[in-house]
């Protein structure tokens, strides 16, 4: 009796949301846009009997009905289990991410750590469509490009789908995504997108300076003006910290540079450090007064401050840098 | 009754803590967002001293387990009262956890599957564990436990890079009386399950010595594991992200690549879910056909003479 209940349940268990991958169309990177108050969504979807990628397009009011028309365009179901890269129009962005949020916060199949990025000027569709034309439907490609446009521009300064969501959910900070442009019908990678709340108010392209403030920065070539000519300079071992000190933050930054492009062969002297100080210094100062321009707290310093219980708003934080940089010489040539 | 190891009990009183803490306690304690951290220590160290008075003043008598010694209790109208309010609050609490248990698993795995079919086999198999005695549940909880604990280490590798220190601060944004409130809430909340183990009586658990202090020890390691994940839930999601997911234990592991190629681990190691929340309700149900059986033999011995019989050819 009990062997016959056991096997009569074992019957039941069979086939519970029992799904063949060859029966899914696995979109790998898609992109949303909003037209006349629809949503847009492209998806880029590899087809393995043909050996290549294709691109699809639904419409809807919603983003579940924009859903449901791109799936009625494909043969068969659209799965994001596998979905690497997500792209939004910086139209949408600037309405407001909210209606995103909650629709892939809510979708268990969707992994959260995809890349997310903002299209800079352009529709997301555009993205996908110069995308799929440059990379020769390459399916290796078509995905490592954002790893690559991440790896140099952005300096490995990944942002994924939850961090996202979890500034935007933070208390006292605010969210930044990575932008993506065309130029010339190739995707290039562009500014940091500046947040408040859940909304887009601006661009910075200040990437260097963002890099170093948000304690990622590994490294930094740098291009600079050296006694009129034109050099390059490698910052290695950044070491960032930062402290709160009579109710403002500190920076601490200690690091390495060397020279590594001089084709002028400019005599380097002891104050090329002291530019390349200042200059990065700059470059954190402008973007702080950039941020503030637009209220956005974009390294959560509202937030830090809460955490030694000091109540203060982001307009009237100030920021204090100390930099350290110790030049070393390249070892190879003089 | 047949003799339980020592070891079995502790291990049934893991996983009736462990299904508290996934059913009632995780969703008490997000709201207390960073405070969650002092709210799970003031807790624990409040259920300690709760649990240890309880035990203390139950296994005082050895003899007889919970049902009886109620039952003894003067005025006899009293023990009775507190045996049916004790079995009508097992029954609902087991009603509780199929509910809670049916909604993780249809959102969790079976999405597309009709929830009542979720139920049916939750409940058969709820009903087969039931229809054992105590002792098979506590050799099936001995050999899940060393299944959990090997599960809670492999997590605990995977999430330790990924801890995140300051989200821990601020502490204490919540004011004192609530958070005195939220730890109160811990401690009842963590003890209640426990009490069905009172249905063994001391004299069945062997070796009998130092079995208070054995059950007390056992008990200090259940509070840490607690205590760890919920440490890991606040430094890992943060207070934000913890606070939008129903089950945020659940979505430590989603996140997270082993190896860098090892994904969607989560549903795999969340799957001891399932054992927590199956062994809880089977030792409720357990409780309440305890009572019944109690009573049913007190009260009317003939038909209960009549009942045991047909299961004892049933069985044989």
């Amino acid at each position: 009796m009990k062997k016959i209940l056991v096997l009569i349940i074992l019957l039941f268990l069979f086939g519970c949301d029992y799904k063949e991958i060859t029966d899914s169309s696995v979109a790998t990177i898609i992109g949303i846009d909003k037209e006349k108050d629809e949503y847009v969504i492209t998806a880029l979807i590899p087809r393995k009997e043909e050996n290549k990628t294709n691109l699809y397009k639904g419409k809807g009011f919603s983003l579940s009905s924009a859903f449901n028309d791109l799936n009625l365009n494909l043969e068969k179901n659209i799965s994001f289990s596998h979905l690497q890269t997500m792209i939004i129009s910086d139209v949408i962005a600037k309405e407001g991410t909210n209606e995103i949020i909650k629709y892939f916060i809510r979708d268990e199949e969707v992994q959260k750590n995809f890349y997310f990025f903002v299209s800079k000027d352009t529709t997301a569709e555009n993205i996908l469509k110069a995308l799929l034309k440059t990379n020769n439907n390459d399916y290796n490609t078509l995905t490592n490009v954002f790893i690559k446009h991440n790896k140099i521009k952005f300096k490995n300064n990944s942002i994924a789908f939850h961090d996202f969501v979890n500034n935007v959910l933070t208390k006292g900070k605010d969210a930044t995504l990575h932008s993506i442009t065309l130029n010339n019908d190739k995707v290039i990678p562009s500014n940091i997108a500046l947040f408040k709340n859940e909304k887009l108010v601006d661009f910075s392209n200040n990437i260097i300076g963002y890099s170093l403030l948000s304690k990622k920065a590994k490294e930094i070539l740098l291009d600079l003006k050296y006694k009129d000519e034109l050099i390059t300079v490698l910052i290695y071992n950044i070491n960032v910290k930062s402290y709160v000190k009579d109710r403002n933050i500190y920076y601490k930054i200690n690091s390495k540079v060397r020279v590594k492009e001089n084709p002028n062969d400019v005599k380097i002297e002891n104050d090329l450090k002291n530019i390349i100080e200042n200059n990065l210094i700059n470059k954190m100062i402008d973007l702080n007064k950039e941020c503030k321009k637009y209220n956005t707290d974009i390294f959560g310093f509202e937030n830090v401050l809460e955490k030694h219980y000091i109540k203060k708003e982001f307009k009237d934080i100030n920021l204090k840098i100390n930099l350290n940089l110790e030049y070393e010489k390249d070892g190879k040539y003089e | 009754m047949n003799k339980i190891h020592i070891f079995s009990y502790q291990t049934m009183l893991y996983f009736l803590c462990r299904s508290s803490f996934l059913a009632f306690l995780l969703p008490l304690l997000i709201k207390y967002k960073s405070d969650m951290i002092i709210v799970s220590i003031l807790g624990s160290i409040i259920s300690y001293i709760l649990f240890s008075i309880i035990i203390t003043m139950f296994y005082k008598q050895k003899k007889d387990n919970i049902i009886e010694k109620t039952d003894n209790i003067n005025p006899k109208i009293i023990g009775k009262i507190i045996n049916i309010i004790f079995a009508l609050a097992f029954l609902y609490l087991s009603l509780i956890l199929i509910t809670k248990l049916g909604n993780f698993i249809k959102v969790e795995y079976l999405e597309n599957t009709s929830i009542f079919l979720i139920y049916i086999l939750i409940i058969l198999t709820i009903l087969f564990l039931s229809h054992k005695d105590l002792e098979t549940i506590s050799k099936s909880s001995t050999i899940l436990f060393f299944i959990s604990i090997l599960l809670f280490i492999f997590k605990c590798i995977i999430l330790l890079k990924h801890i995140d220190f300051t989200y821990i601060m601020p502490l204490f944004t919540n004011k004192p009386l609530s958070i005195i409130k939220g730890s109160l809430l811990y401690a009842v909340f963590i003890n209640v399950p426990t009490i069905l183990l009172f249905l063994i009586p001391q004299n069945e658990i062997y070796p009998k010595k130092n079995v208070i202090n054995k059950i007390k020890k056992m008990y200090a390691f259940i509070l840490f594991v607690i205590f760890f994940h919920t440490f890991l839930i606040l430094t890992v999601l943060g207070p934000s992200l913890s606070s939008i997911y129903i089950y945020p234990e659940f979505h430590l592991l989603t996140n997270v690549k082993v190896l860098g190629f090892l994904e969607k681990i989560e549903a795999i190691v969340s799957i001891i879910w399932l054992a927590d929340f199956l062994l809880t309700i089977s030792i409720c149900l357990i409780y309440v056909k305890t009572t019944i059986i109690y009573y049913l033999k007190k009260l009317n011995p003939k038909f209960y003479n009549k009942i045991n019989k047909y299961n004892y050819y049933n069985n044989n």
